[in-house]
């Protein structure tokens, strides 16, 4: 299962692969970055069928965060991807909406990625 | 001898003649003479020769002496008039002549020389004895026409004529005489009708000279008088011939001589009259005038000038006499009285000549009138004796255009033509005299003018400076000093100005000023007061003696004055007997003047002077009104002032809250903005950390490669912190600039750097209070672009401002939802253009409406809802723009479309 982590902050990228070096070494979990909305759904539609689980910021330029949630859950039905919003807002309405639009996990910035690898696993 | 009667006839005649010289003696007989009769007649005859010559010689003697007598009758005639020495005395001629007639056993009444001139005759005739002179008059010629026989002869060559005339005839044409001719001189013996009828009328016996006549009278009608009178008279007029050339010849030279001394008589006047520096000198002028007729041995008592005045109804008459006292000039009103209606006429109708002998009763009707209504009456009193006293009135005058000449003689005799015709000679120069003081008085009318206007000036000027009333002391100083500088010799002036109960008072003389007293309005002050309130204009009080001495009694007892009074006193042992006060009236109060003596022609000054200072006091008090508004307008003034540093701490706070109030916006997109890069520090130290125990595991393991990967990834790590690092630092930085306040300096700024920065704070700003918000950013930087001098942080707030303006306008059109397919875009662009850059900020929202466009640089508008915008972030830019950086900020906007806000700066 392939994880896309949607963050218009390229340095995202070098952290998750850091962050998840032995995970990634091992095996274990695979990265795919997009560093923004749009790009998000054009990866997806390159990985066609593939199972993923979507990582992604809300706060970006050009689509934002919960406009790619709308999006990814209303065009992938199968298999429905799991998306995990995060936010350096954790303010409710943010929450509130992520959870309306079918956000499975809601994770506030900054990232606990002891936690996050935790949740990571259990998905997968 | 035998007796014979002549009835007898001889019977023969013997004639017998013996012969003499002269004739033959002739004895008639009856018969022969005998030879002794003969011899004896012969000797008759011889001694009658001796007789008959001696006879003859006898009648040669007498006849000789007669002609002898005739010729030394002459002689003394001729003699008489060798001896003349004026043409006058061409009249005593008759005199002499009719003395040697009648010495030369003549009969003769009157004796008279007659010249013909053209039109008249003049005529001058002895006494009835003969022993003087008795009348010279002129006769006009027409009164010899009456006389056909006369005049008849007069045309002819005859040289005599006898005009008998019985004694209705005789009084006709003395008559005739008196009533057209003109007497130089009557003779009060002439004879009446009555001794005319008395003689039977008169007998005029006339001889021809080559100017005219001669004649004598005889009494009663003599057609036939003796002939050798009128031989003898023939011989006379030849004698007068020659007497007459030398009348002439003497005439002549006397008319000449007479000229030169009129003529220098007149000369005398013109040059007296052009040395006039002054118009007071014509005075000097006219008593020259009087000199030079007396000189000119003209017999007057006075001369009068006589000129205009003023009034129409009115002459002024300067008098001059040898009277040494000085009479100024008196004015003669109009009047009914003969002598003043004939003189206002002359001089109306300028009569060039004018000469008259008035009645005694006309004389002195006149003289009583002048003495008692004119001036005149200032002449001495001997002088009004002589005129009431005297007789006989002659005056002579002559009118020209604006002055006239009058002279006066109290003796019979009239004015002669020729003194007429000098006086009109010495009008004409006059006339010249008086033309040039009138331009002198002209003159010295308008420098008297321009004098009074100077001072008025004068005083107007340092009144109008005038800042407070305490300075009307040293005006009154100014006052007096002017006024007598105007030649008015006061002796002191003060300015009185009403109050309730008192008046203040301001004193000056050449001495200085007096301290500022106030006079109560009582005494004469009230006086003063009352008819000032009454409307008068001037009113003048004279004190004089103790009445003097009590007003300065009165003023002793005054406050202030009182004590400068009390000193002058002492010093000058008393108070002054004498002093005239002039009070002049104006609005406020009044002017006083003090003389010590009458001024009357000075009246129209003072009160020139009075309304000066009433227009000047005007201004003053108008000023102080001014000044106590001024002092009004003054209080509000501080008091607008405070409210306006309060307005303007209160702007400037509110400017302090529209920069918190953007500094708001931004905090959120700030908190996010540091939340990432401190998220990146603390990652990329945890995730170091981690790699540096990973590190030493491998180590420990010996796979090198992997440390070495794994060192290249802290080394890069650590590099990612550094930056994150300092971008935090950098939106920390930023954040404090921007609410800093204003006084930075201009630096050195990358444009693109400064936009790029705000367009990154602005969009965050945003989308921390509105999670929902998005838009499409669109930057285009001019790479060419290089730093330009301005104060970042300013330019980085209008940036801001313009594009929190945008992404709000795009937001609104967003949340309308009623635009399918809307995506909200937002761009910045930097431009260079020539000497300018231009940052512009676009959006595509709905662009400003028309009433609003007008509004938008307007401090405190918006169209935000209350509490959401301040109303001055388009204000601010537009002054930090146009004021700070002398650039432009223009706006484009289209209704639906979007709007475009671009700076422009110079470089």
């Amino acid at each position: 299962m392939k994880i896309l982590v949607v963050d218009d902050e390229h340095d995202v990228k070098t952290l998750f692969l850091q962050r998840f070096r032995k995970e990634i070494r091992k095996g274990e979990l695979e990265f795919v970055f997009a560093f923004s909305g749009e790009e998000a759904l054009q990866t997806l539609n390159n990985m066609q069928q593939e199972a993923v689980l979507i990582l992604s910021d809300i706060n970006m330029p050009g689509m934002s965060g919960l406009q790619l949630l709308e999006k990814i859950k209303k065009d992938f039905v199968t298999p429905p991807p799991v998306v995990m919003m995060v936010t350096a807002y954790g303010d409710e309405d943010n929450y509130n909406t992520a959870k309306k639009l079918g956000a499975d996990d809601f994770l506030t910035k900054p990232v606990d990625f002891k936690l996050l690898k935790e949740k990571l696993i259990q998905i997968i | 001898m035998e007796k014979k009667s002549l009835n007898h006839l001889p019977e023969c005649l013997v004639l017998s003649s013996a012969n003499f010289k002269h004739g033959h003696l002739l004895i008639v007989t009856g018969e022969v003479l005998t030879n002794e009769v003969q011899s004896i007649l012969i000797r008759f005859a011889k001694v009658f020769e001796h007789t008959y010559t001696r006879f003859l010689d006898l009648q040669k003697a007498e006849k000789q002496a007669r002609e002898t007598q005739v010729e030394l009758s002459l002689e003394r005639i001729r003699s008489r008039v060798t001896e003349m020495q004026e043409s006058s005395d061409l009249f005593d001629i008759v005199v002499t002549m009719r003395n040697e007639f009648l010495s030369l056993g003549h009969e003769a009444d009157y004796f008279w020389h007659m010249k013909w001139a053209k039109d008249n005759y003049e005529m001058s005739m002895t006494a009835e004895d003969g022993g003087r002179l008795g009348m010279v008059i002129t006769v006009p010629k027409f009164v010899h026409d009456n006389i056909p026989t006369l005049a008849k002869w007069e045309k002819s060559k005859k040289p005599t004529f006898v005009l008998a005339l019985d004694a209705e005839d005789a009084w006709d044409y003395i008559e005739n005489m008196n009533t057209h001719g003109h007497y130089q001189l009557a003779d009060p013996n002439a004879p009446t009708k009555e001794d005319i009828e008395h003689i039977g009328g008169l007998t005029f016996i006339i001889a021809r000279t080559t100017h005219g006549e001669i004649g004598f009278s005889l009494a009663g009608k003599v057609p036939n008088p003796p002939k050798a009178s009128i031989d003898i008279l023939v011989r006379f007029a030849s004698v007068f011939d020659l007497a007459y050339k030398r009348f002439e010849d003497l005439q002549n030279s006397e008319a000449q001589a007479r000229e030169t001394q009129i003529e220098l008589a007149l000369e005398k006047v013109r040059s007296q009259s052009m040395a006039m520096q002054h118009s007071n000198e014509l005075q000097r002028v006219i008593e020259g005038v009087y000199e030079r007729l007396v000189e000119l041995d003209i017999e007057i008592h006075a001369c009068t000038i006589i000129t205009a005045s003023k009034k129409p109804k009115e002459l002024l008459c300067w008098f001059a006499s040898n009277t040494d006292q000085f009479i100024k000039p008196f004015r003669l009103p109009n009047n009914t009285m003969l002598i003043i209606k004939e003189f206002f006429n002359g001089f109306k109708k300028k009569r060039e000549t004018f000469s008259k002998t008035y009645s005694f009763k006309e004389k002195n009707r006149f003289f009583n009138y002048i003495f008692e209504h004119t001036d005149f009456r200032t002449i001495p009193e001997e002088r009004q004796k002589l005129a009431l006293e005297s007789n006989v009135y002659n005056v002579s005058n002559t009118f020209m255009g604006h002055s006239g000449i009058q002279l006066n003689r109290y003796s019979d005799k009239p004015f002669s033509k020729q003194e007429n015709e000098i006086l009109v000679r010495f009008g004409k120069v006059f006339e010249q005299s008086y033309i040039r003081f009138l331009d002198l008085k002209k003159a010295e009318a308008q420098a008297r003018k321009s004098e009074i206007e100077l001072a008025l000036e004068r005083v107007r000027a340092r009144t109008m400076a005038m800042q407070h009333s305490d300075e009307l002391q040293e005006a009154s100083f100014l006052l007096d000093e002017q006024v007598r500088a105007l030649g008015i010799n006061t002796w002191g002036c003060a300015f009185n100005i009403y109050g309730d109960k008192e008046s203040t008072e301001w004193f000056g003389n050449e001495a200085g000023v007096l301290p500022t007293y106030t006079v109560p309005h009582k005494g004469i002050f009230k006086e003063y007061y009352d008819r000032g309130q009454r409307g008068e204009t001037l009113f003048v009080q004279e004190f004089s003696g103790e009445a003097c001495v009590a007003h300065y009694e009165f003023m002793s007892t005054l406050p202030v004055i009182g004590e400068v009074l009390k000193n002058l006193k002492k010093t000058n042992n008393g108070f002054p007997n004498y002093q005239i006060d002039h009070v002049v009236y104006f609005k406020y109060g009044y002017l006083l003047f003090i003389t010590k003596e009458p001024v009357p022609e000075s009246h129209d000054i003072f009160k020139r002077f009075a309304k000066v200072f009433e227009q000047t006091y005007t201004r003053f008090l108008d000023l102080k009104k001014a000044e106590a508004q001024s002092d009004l307008i003054k209080k509000e003034k501080e008091r607008l002032e405070v409210a306006l540093s309060e307005l303007k701490a209160t702007q400037s706070q509110l400017i302090q809250s529209e920069k918190m109030a953007s500094l708001g916006e931004l905090t959120a997109g700030i908190a996010h903005e540091i939340q990432n890069p401190l998220n990146f520090v603390n990652n990329f130290s945890e995730v170091s950390k981690e790699l540096l125990d990973e590190m030493l595991e491998e180590i420990e393991n010996g796979d090198m490669e992997e440390v070495k990967a794994i060192m290249d990834d802290v080394v890069q790590n650590l590099e990612k912190i550094n930056h994150h690092g300092k971008r935090a630092d950098g939106i920390v930085k930023g954040m404090l600039q921007h609410s800093r306040a204003s006084g930075s300096q201009k630096e050195p700024t990358d444009i693109n750097a400064l936009a790029d920065e705000y367009l990154r704070l602005a969009y965050h700003g945003l989308r921390a209070k509105d999670k929902s918000f998005n838009a499409t950013l669109i930057t285009d930087f001019d790479d060419t672009l290089e730093k330009v001098n301005v104060i970042p942080q300013d330019i980085g707030r209008v940036v801001l401002n313009l594009l929190t303006n945008a992404f709000y306008a795009v937001s609104e059109k967003k949340n309308q939802n009623n635009i399918e397919d809307f995506e909200p875009t937002v761009s910045i662009t930097t431009k260079k253009d020539s000497n300018k850059v231009n940052i512009s900020v676009k959006d595509n929202g709905n662009g400003i409406p028309k009433h609003v466009i007008e509004k938008i640089y307007q401090p405190f508008f918006t169209t935000k809802p209350t509490g959401q915008g301040t109303g001055l972030g388009l204000s601010m830019s537009y002054d930090i723009v146009t004021k700070g950086h002398g650039g432009e900020l223009k706006v484009n906007t289209k209704q639906g479309m979007g709007t475009e806000f671009i700076i422009k700066l110079p470089i």
